[in-house]
């Protein structure tokens, strides 16, 4: 088929479109994550002692780590949404908000561990269930980033995917904080950090199949 | 500025103006079509205008009009183009289309000149049988009596070298404009 073909074609299918808006998208994932919070709170407790947790460090950086995570996660993805976008600006994000994550936990660990409980701090029956309730809470979210990268043309799908991937497990982690008793650094740097990397990998792996255009 | 001026028909396609459109995309493919000669071996050329235009097509709501239009229609071929690289490097040898190895204008001469300087940052060993395999079309049994390699390594080499390629030509890609 020539190209005048196809531009005949092309121009005959012609619509009128709306452009595309961040904000737009932004409010979407919002509404999504606003819609399953009010889901979760109706449907089950927080832990039983949040009042006392909110009293420590612990439960905050836990709190603040999973939030820029999914706030650094949101911005590669949108940066990574438009045809000119480049890798190197959505990886910046992430990589930047991983690493403090990281070293933060680090540092507390530095402080507080003490070898006799790290046995128990690293209870894999546990922490295996937490990983499995941040995918849990990170699947609406998950949804919600793919469709609007389908809307949109990510020029890397692979690298979108895996910000997709990790902006929803740290929404995940997000919503689970408040319900997980656990504050140990070296508990949630090791099945925090399993959660937050098995949602990016599954990602990764999965979604960009989806997102070629 | 032409981009200025694609931009406004772009605006008006955007709210349904089909005159403005068949005005933009004709401009546009004779843009497209200058890309992917410098790009791409000349039989596929065709192709690829088209991919880039129904892209174009559907993606036309992906483009805000407050930021420029150039960067957005070269992200879109850069990404087509980058798309049949993998394909091409998916195909098999013998599948490869004969032009790669041939064609005597301007285009081409450039393109062998970008491959040479890309093959050159390959390992030699990877490098050879590309360019024995790929580009002067021999069997792999005849580029392992070439160079010494068993057939297997034959395969495994242009397979790394291959994805070597397109990993060096994804990060010019990135570079260009």
């Amino acid at each position: 088929m020539s190209n005048e073909r196809i531009i005949d074609q092309l121009v005959s299918d012609l619509a009128p479109v709306r452009p595309r808006k961040a904000w737009r998208d932004a409010l979407w994932l919002g509404v999504v994550g606003l819609v399953e919070l009010v889901l979760v709170v109706a449907t089950s407790a927080p832990r039983a002692d949040l009042a006392v947790a909110m009293t420590g460090p612990m439960f905050w950086w836990k709190l603040a780590s999973c939030a820029g995570i999914a706030a650094a996660g949101a911005a590669a993805l949108f940066a990574l949404l438009t045809p000119e976008a480049r890798v190197d600006a959505g990886r910046r994000w992430m990589l930047g908000a991983a690493g403090v994550a990281a070293l933060i936990g680090v540092v507390l660990i530095g402080i507080s561990a003490l070898p006799a409980a790290v046995q128990m701090t690293l209870d894999w029956r546990e922490g295996l269930a937490c990983v499995g309730m941040v995918e849990l809470y990170a699947l609406p979210m998950l949804l919600a980033t793919l469709l609007i990268a389908r809307r949109a043309a990510p020029s890397s799908p692979r690298a979108a995917a895996f910000a997709a991937g990790l902006a929803s497990a740290g929404w995940g982690a997000l919503l689970f904080v408040w319900w997980c008793p656990h504050d140990d650094p070296l508990y949630i740097v090791v099945w925090y950090g399993l959660a937050l990397s098995v949602g990016a990998g599954v990602a990764w792996t999965v979604l960009p199949r989806f997102l070629r255009w | 500025m032409a981009t200025e001026v694609w931009a406004r028909l772009m605006i008006a396609a955007q709210g349904g103006d089909k005159a403005a459109y068949r005005l933009l995309l004709d401009e546009v493919q004779v843009w497209l079509a200058r890309y992917y000669r410098r790009r791409l071996p000349p039989d596929l050329v065709d192709d690829v205008v088209q991919e880039a235009l129904i892209a174009v097509h559907t993606k036309r709501h992906t483009w805000d009009p407050a930021r420029p239009f150039g960067p957005w229609l070269a992200g879109i071929a850069r990404y087509k183009w980058i798309d049949r690289l993998r394909n091409l490097k998916a195909t098999r040898a013998e599948e490869l289309p004969d032009s790669l190895s041939v064609g005597d204008h301007g285009d081409s001469i450039l393109s062998a000149t970008v491959l040479a300087d890309l093959l050159a940052t390959l390992k030699p060993a990877q490098s050879d049988v590309i360019r024995l395999v790929k580009l002067e079309g021999r069997s792999i049994e005849e580029a392992a009596a070439l160079t010494g390699q068993s057939p297997a390594l034959v395969k495994v080499n242009i397979h790394r070298g291959l994805a070597r390629l397109t990993k060096r030509v994804e990060g010019y890609a990135n570079d260009d404009e």
